[in-house]
């Protein structure tokens, strides 16, 4: 899979000299390479590490994340409001309406 | 407005294993393959096939891991990643119980949390609710190369009269064989290009371009006149035609200085940018989650666009993991 990738960034310059030119270095299609990135964003599964049961294993949404994401996502733990400034102005605005303030 | 984070104090006090194959990966002869995490937290020990290649405590660094040899080892299979992330609460209490002489000292949350290069407000803050979060934070990916940039830094020289300026671009590169490379460094405004330089590398694993700018437009604080940025790239090549890594930033040309001078009320203590002294309208910035992968970059960007269209100027980025409150960033609007 990954190997086609590179095939595609590293032999296209090649395959377009192998028309102009009649030496073929073939070496350096091994020794030379364009940064390839990956991102390892799926296919991660997580567990308590001492939960020994048969299956404890969890799928990861993707990540980045952190472990509280990942108990909400597979319905281990509530949802948590953290610092969610919309919330908030309404907690305010219920405090002032029960203080009788506009 | 709830208190479930109340329902999720169980999750503090656990340690997580996380897990998933590498993709399988072909290394050609004359090229590496990486790692990267770009942030753990915290207390992470990372194994590849059961082997422990990282043992990292600091969230706020990232690694740069070295498996060209691991994967080329039994490159017929898909290779095993785990990381275990220890309970950094329990960890914080074992480290602080090391150190009874020190003076632990400072208020909001467990004082336990200044022995821990983690997020200090995890421990709650006036703020926010006590949330040890752990995980793989920031992204992680493999890499393969022959050669990368691995830093481009410009820096910029303003002329006294602003008539004009001098812009040095600096490139780290990593290179994995010993062959010559060549850097290309472009400096451009909106796209128009103003200078080239092509620098031959000669087995450096660094490279300078510098650049004179005439008439620069300057880059100026909100409101104050236009924030104009101008782009230096470097593209690295072997043989004149092949691109292996192409890296760019955008920077504004402007002088900065903080003016501390004695008057009536002791010392001043405010900015002057190109000359001119600057109102220091801004706001405090404080985590926008608890839970900081919930926020995109452009949720981020969002937060930026609020400020300046209330006319900010200043941004205080509160850096706990230091202890101190010194970075200001001017808004760029």
């Amino acid at each position: 899979m990954l190997y086609t990738q590179w095939q595609r960034v590293t032999l296209r310059p090649v395959r377009d000299a192998l028309a102009r030119i009649d030496v073929i270095d073939l070496s350096f299609t091994h020794q030379t390479m364009k940064l390839f990135q990956q991102s390892l964003s799926t296919g991660w599964e997580f567990k308590d590490r001492d939960d020994n049961t048969p299956n404890p294993w969890m799928s990861v949404p993707s990540v980045p994340s952190v472990v509280q994401q990942d108990l909400i996502a597979n319905k281990k733990c509530d949802t948590i409001q953290t610092l969610n400034v919309d919330k908030l102005i309404d907690f305010a605005q219920t405090r002032r309406s029960l203080r009788g303030v506009q | 407005m709830g208190f479930n984070e109340l329902k999720a104090r169980w999750v503090n006090e656990k340690a997580w294993i996380y897990r998933r194959r590498l993709p399988k990966l072909d290394v050609p002869t004359g090229a590496a393959a990486a790692l990267v995490f770009d942030g753990l937290d915290t207390f992470a020990t990372v194994r590849l096939d059961g082997q422990v290649i990282l043992e990292s405590t600091n969230m706020f660094l990232g690694h740069r891991l070295d498996i060209t040899e691991a994967v080329k080892s039994g490159a017929e299979r898909q290779h095993m990643l785990e990381i275990e992330f220890d309970c950094a609460q329990l960890k914080a209490r074992d480290l602080r119980s090391k150190d009874l002489q020190h003076k632990w000292e400072g208020f909001n949350g467990d004082m336990a949390r200044l022995a821990v290069r983690k997020a200090q407000y995890h421990w709650g803050w006036d703020w926010g609710p006590v949330l040890m979060t752990a995980g793989i934070w920031r992204e992680v990916r493999v890499e393969m190369y022959s050669a990368r940039i691995t830093d481009l830094w410009p820096q910029t020289q303003l002329a006294a009269d602003y008539r004009t300026a001098t812009v040095t671009a600096v490139a780290d590169i990593d290179t994995v064989d010993s062959r010559a490379y060549t850097a290309s460094f472009r400096l451009t405004l909106r796209g128009q290009e103003i200078d080239r330089q092509d620098i031959l590398l000669d087995g450096s694993s660094t490279s300078t371009a510098t650049f004179q700018v005439t008439k620069p437009e300057l880059w100026w604080p909100n409101g104050y006149g236009a924030q104009t940025l101008y782009e230096v790239s470097v593209s690295l090549a072997r043989d004149g035609n092949e691109m292996h890594h192409q890296a760019s930033k955008e920077f504004g040309i402007r002088s900065a200085e903080v003016v501390q001078e004695a008057d009536k009320h002791g010392k001043s203590f405010y900015f002057r940018i190109n000359g001119v002294d600057i109102f220091c309208g801004g706001s405090c910035w404080i985590p926008a989650d608890g839970l900081l992968p919930n926020i995109s970059a452009e949720r981020y960007w969002k937060w930026v666009q609020l400020m300046a269209e209330g006319g900010q100027k200043m941004v205080r980025y509160v850096s706990r993991r230091l202890g101190v409150f010194v970075v200001i960033l001017t808004l760029n609007a």
